[in-house]
């Protein structure tokens, strides 16, 4: 029984690696950043494809028998610091930056410079935002939701209801059970369809981001009035969601007004219980792949998907858009095929609970590799579009030649991290990330079978799955790594 | 049991590292990344377009680039992106030259006077 299912696996993890390399190779551009990553060498993609397997099967072999990460021990810390980070005071401090950084995207967007690279908005919403809130909460929990923006204006329109009715305002609607992370999902795509698509082939126009901040920001608003406004952030609102799911890795949450810290990783497993779990961490590993592919693996399939979409009429932007929300679903389609064809393959374990329920309690599992795709692939143009914003951007945030704190004659030192380094990083990334990825795992399958024998059987199901996701990842790196 | 497991394991992952290596090496002979441009490269813009599409040119950290753009109308500028070299283009030929410094991909673009830009060829250079 074992043999067959050890053969099984094999088979299914060759079929996964020898797929991914079978893609066409091409290379390519990024449109804010002034340099783009080599590809990443054969040899070290090699080298880091079979470390990852090796790695893997060794874990395995040597791995616990117990489940040990699924109970999270939280425990407050000193009240002296929680109340020193968690008062009233920061609250509202947090949250005016967060509201005026919201306005500052605007009002940017709306009157300042058009060139993407010297506009506060495009260098702040797709790198510090989008980026460097990932990395803040891995490091330090949940630090979006007290700069939240509109949590903060929902909080001030509630609060100053309340003062002059005496009462809180009810919420119409109840927020739907089924809709669970769906509309993060949804809001995900969006954002990357923002940053990858809308502008049509350049990056989107200052004056297109500040356009989507303004639609965002009414169905965000709309959605608060419909279900409540904290149940709404707390459920709904998609970058809540998005940067919370990353800081179910760290050590540090807030609880009920008291901060708190856990063991590393033990915050996860209880992340996943809720409808669209799965799909979200996957959107988040689609769009990171896609990011890597539309300029790289999946140049001819889009250009020729472009060319058909152009036969039928479309404006150049317009085949532009089409045929490149035609291939980040496909991407995100592959992905998700990948991890419940891994998860239909653990159901045939005996005593394996359904196979929806099953994909949702394993969902948990991929945040550390959809972390470890971010940092892949974006590492060194965060580190030189970090160093536009603390210097032009941050002087002269509309581009209209203000010098406020002097570094306006600043720009991108490009020499700051050479490829190497680069290279090393992110192999490094995608290794840890996957050997992290399978360690939630196998405590997972503890807690989830009854018999240790079947826990593992069923875990060379989800070794097959993230070997495809992780070599996948290295292979987008070395063939275009932009 | 156990030990049976760590033998199908790493007998798996030898198979597997193997089909990779096999099929890396096998991708190695048509890359042509190691033959390095040397001595003036020529682009020609006719247009604004690049004759011949967007070539690219390989250099290895710390050659010098010797670049001539020919063009047949007067353009705005050649900048090379990263290096941040500006260089005025109304008269043909521009002429580029300087120490490939910075290793990475970088391009090349022309500034047409009606503000429009595209690139001209690819920079990369090998660390």
């Amino acid at each position: 029984m074992r043999g067959r299912t050890t053969r099984v696996v094999i088979g299914a993890a060759c079929a996964a690696l020898i797929t991914a390399l079978l893609f066409p190779a091409v290379a390519s551009a990024h449109a804010l950043v002034g340099r783009k990553d080599l590809p990443v060498p054969s040899w070290l993609f090699a080298w880091g494809a079979s470390v990852v397997l090796v790695v893997s099967f060794g874990l395995l072999s040597v791995a616990w028998t117990e489940a040990r990460l699924q109970r999270e021990h939280w425990r407050p810390v000193a009240a002296w610091l929680s109340t020193a980070v968690l008062n009233p005071v920061t609250q509202v401090i947090c949250g005016l930056i967060g509201v005026g950084l919201w306005f500052l995207v605007l009002y940017a967007g709306f009157r300042g410079i058009e060139d993407p690279t010297q506009n506060f908005a495009d260098v702040f919403t797709f790198y510090t935002f989008w980026l460097g809130l990932v990395l803040a909460s891995v490091l330090l929990g949940d630090v979006f939701r007290v700069f939240n923006p509109w949590r903060a204006i929902g909080r001030l329109i509630s609060g100053g209801f309340r003062l002059v009715a005496g009462q809180s305002a009810p919420a119409p609607l109840s927020y739907p059970e089924g809709w669970g992370r769906w509309p993060a999902v949804i809001g995900v795509l969006g954002f990357v369809w923002l940053e990858l698509i809308e502008g049509g082939g350049a990056s989107p126009s200052p004056h297109q981001i500040a356009v989507a901040t303004t639609v965002y920001s009414a169905i965000t608003f709309a959605c608060m009035l419909l279900f409540g406004a904290d149940e709404w952030i707390r459920r709904g609102e998609t970058f809540n969601a998005y940067f919370g799911m990353f800081s179910q890795l760290g050590p540090f949450e807030a609880r009920d007004g008291r901060l708190g810290r856990r063991k590393f990783l033990t915050g996860a497993p209880q992340w996943a219980a809720v409808p669209g779990a799965a799909a979200l961490v996957l959107a988040s590993i689609a769009v990171t792949s896609f990011d890597g592919a539309q300029e790289g693996v999946f140049t001819d399939e889009i250009s020729w998907t472009l060319h058909r979409a152009s036969d039928l009429g479309l404006s150049p932007p317009n085949a532009f858009r089409a045929a490149n929300a035609i291939w980040l679903l496909i991407t995100y389609a592959g992905i998700s095929g990948l991890y419940w064809l891994g998860i239909r393959g653990m159901h045939t374990v005996r005593g394996s609970p359904p196979v929806r329920e099953l994909g949702r309690s394993f969902a948990h599992t991929l945040i550390p590799i959809a972390l470890a795709y971010l940092v892949a692939h974006y590492f060194s143009a965060f580190l030189y579009q970090e160093q536009a914003q603390f210097t032009y951007i941050l002087s002269d945030p509309l581009g209209h030649g203000s010098d406020l704190f002097g570094t306006a004659g600043g720009g991108i030192n490009y020499g700051i991290v050479g490829s190497n380094t680069v290279w090393y990083v992110q192999v490094a990334a995608l290794v840890i990330g996957h050997v992290v990825a399978l360690t939630l795992a196998h405590d997972r399958a503890l807690a989830t079978y009854d018999d240790v024998n079947r826990a593992s059987r069923s875990q060379y199901f989800m070794l097959a799955v993230m070997v495809g996701f992780t070599c996948f990842g290295l292979f987008l790196l070395s063939q275009s790594n932009v | 049991m156990q030990s049976r497991t760590v033998r199908l394991g790493l007998l798996a992952a030898v198979i597997v590292a193997a089909v990779v290596l096999f099929i890396v090496l096998k991708n190695d002979n048509s890359n042509e990344s190691s033959h390095t441009s040397k001595g003036l490269q020529v682009l020609t813009v006719d247009n604004g377009q690049p004759v011949g599409g967007v070539k690219t040119l390989t250099y290895n950290k710390g050659d010098q680039v010797e670049l001539e753009v020919r063009l047949n109308q007067p353009e705005e500028e050649i900048h090379v992106h990263g290096y941040e070299i500006e260089k005025p283009a109304e008269h043909s030929p521009v002429r580029l030259s300087f120490p490939a410094n910075i290793d990475g991909v970088f391009e090349i673009e022309v500034h047409r006077l009606d503000k429009t830009e595209g690139p001209i060829a690819e920079l990369h250079v090998n660390p």
